[in-house]
């Protein structure tokens, strides 16, 4: 049992006009993350302590917070890892403050949506019709599958040093979303987006401090994203970009004979 | 626009998370920008001195050759060797060459930021050199 | 269209790098150069001066370097201030403050260094 003091950051925005520090004991044993802590906090000394969680296993993002100054999910970091008789938690820096530990991410959510992070097609009303798959090969998928990992839990935002200074710039998060739909071969949006990556704040504000990739949770590597995105929009300012066909439709499997000497299905034994 | 309270402002280039290099060859980079920046400023004035005479261009470089100022000539010096190379790696790392292909992520994550460390410590190291160099010849060594 | 100024700034620094790094060294680097070229060990006397002056592709290269120069630089210094102060209102105010002080410093650069080449002053 080793007792670790946490020093945490207390601040209500509909009450307080600046934060205050708090200290809590928390007696720790082996294995138990930040996010143990808190709960146990939160239980045993003050009901009042607000954090976000979720899945407590790293893959939602809701946790997100600077632990002992570094941008970090609470549920895997583990408090004995961080090696120090005192752990300070802080909401994410450059996001207002709602409560406590819990960062308003809307400024993050409004600069992703604004650069269409989502499938842009020609023959959109085909694709949301469903009328069938898009082939994609391994290759293709692996050009972006890493950038898809994001779970936009606002860490890298929190250790950009650009976004420390610039409100307006779009942020690691965004573009790095904006680069996996770029680079996906289902996609043509490059057009729609570049205008935006491309302008002041966008990706040319980025300087690789590399603070994104380093922080990052689930090694999405934004740093890595959009420093593709600029060599694909300098080659476009070039005219050199390569422009290739989007993933097309695949022939539907109705389409195809079953074999033969296939048994049956069972029936139902449970009426639906 | 308000800044929010947890907005670091230029802090945030000191502090924003426990730095790797990149983070403060960042800095640097632009620390030693702006001193350029300055001291081309001042050298344009300085030497439009010659447009006044021999006489005019002895008093400016007596004016300007103290053994303070030599150092901060060397200064100077080191800023641009520092930025130039740096620079070079920017450009090969802005332009996608030496952050590698993506990759599915393994614990623990060795990225683009592996993948640019034995350049930047190439490119480091030839900055040394040459910083070396300079400072011989301040030390009138060579 | 950052797109576009970026690659002017690649362009202007691998001109600065060239330019830069032989008066860096005829500069500062004389003495171990020395060894292996013919380079002067006084370059700040009058009379290399004046030599450096009266020489066409010098004179060129430099009134190049100031140019590629202060378009480096003082795009730098912007970028930093437009992402220090992103209003619409400051970076109205930036962008006129460096193209102002951009074409001072290249205006009394240029005359200088032309003026230099063709008139040098009696000594």
């Amino acid at each position: 049992m080793l007792v670790i003091d946490f020093e945490i950051q207390r601040f209500n925005r509909e009450t307080d006009s600046e934060h205050r520090w708090e200290r809590y004991q928390v007696s720790t044993h082996a294995g138990m993350t930040v996010l143990e802590a808190l709960h146990q906090i939160q239980e045993q000394q003050d009901a009042s302590l607000s954090w976000r969680y979720s899945c407590r296993m790293g893959i939602c993002g809701s946790c997100a917070m600077i632990i002992n100054g570094r941008p970090g999910l609470a549920c895997n970091t583990q408090v004995r890892d961080l090696n120090a008789p005192i752990v300070r938690l802080q909401p994410l820096s450059n996001f207002p403050v709602v409560k406590d530990l819990v960062p308003d991410l809307t400024p993050m959510f409004e600069k992703h949506s604004s650069l269409n992070t989502y499938l842009v097609r020609q023959d959109a009303p085909r694709t949301e019709a469903l009328e069938g798959e898009l082939a994609q090969s391994p290759e293709e998928l692996m050009r972006y599958l890493q950038f898809s990992h994001c779970t936009k839990c606002g860490a890298c935002m929190a250790a950009c040093p650009t976004v420390a200074i610039d409100s307006d710039f779009l942020g690691p998060m965004p573009l790095a979303a904006a680069h996996r739909y770029n680079v996906d071969s289902r996609d043509e949006g490059f057009e729609a987006r570049k205008h935006k990556a491309s302008a002041l704040h966008g990706a040319f504000s980025c300087h690789y401090a590399a603070e994104c990739s380093s922080v990052c949770p689930k090694g999405v590597d934004p740093a890595r994203a959009i420093q593709l995105m600029k060599r694909d929009l300098i080659l476009d300012l070039l005219r050199l970009r390569r422009k290739k066909t989007p993933a097309s439709f695949t022939p539907s499997p109705s389409a195809a004979k079953p074999r033969e000497n296939i048994p049956q299905a069972p029936k139902f034994t449970v009426k639906s | 626009m308000k800044k929010e309270a947890t907005r670091l402002g230029v802090y945030g280039w000191l502090s924003s998370g426990k730095r790797g290099i990149e983070g403060y060859l960042f800095l640097l980079h632009r620390i030693t920008g702006i001193a350029l920046l300055a001291f081309l400023s001042l050298h344009v004035f300085v030497s439009s001195f010659r447009l006044f005479g021999e006489h005019a261009w002895a008093w400016a470089m007596a004016m300007t050759h103290s053994a303070l100022i030599e150092l901060l000539e060397y200064a100077v010096f080191v800023a641009f060797v520092f930025h130039a190379f740096n620079g070079v790696r920017l450009i090969a790392i802005e332009l996608g060459f030496v952050v590698g292909r993506p990759a599915e992520p393994v614990f623990p994550y060795k990225g683009s930021i592996a993948k640019q460390r034995p350049l930047t410590i190439t490119i480091m190291a030839l900055a040394g050199v040459f910083i070396v160099l300079g400072g011989l010849e301040l030390l009138r060594l060579t | 269209m950052q797109s576009r100024y970026w690659f002017w700034m690649l362009l202007s620094a691998l001109v600065i790098l060239v330019l830069l790094g032989w008066h860096m060294a005829i500069m500062h680097l004389e003495g171990f150069l020395g060894h292996m070229v013919s380079i002067s060990p006084h370059p700040l006397g009058w009379g290399d001066v004046i030599a450096r002056g009266r020489n066409g592709f010098v004179a060129i290269a430099y009134v190049l370097l100031l140019g590629a120069g202060l378009f480096h630089g003082v795009f730098g210094l912007r970028t930093i201030l437009a992402e220090y102060w992103p209003r619409k209102g400051a970076e109205k105010v930036i962008n006129t403050s460096c193209w102002v002080a951009g074409i001072i410093l290249f205006a009394v650069g240029t005359y200088t260094t032309l003026t230099f080449h063709f008139i040098p002053p009696a000594p």
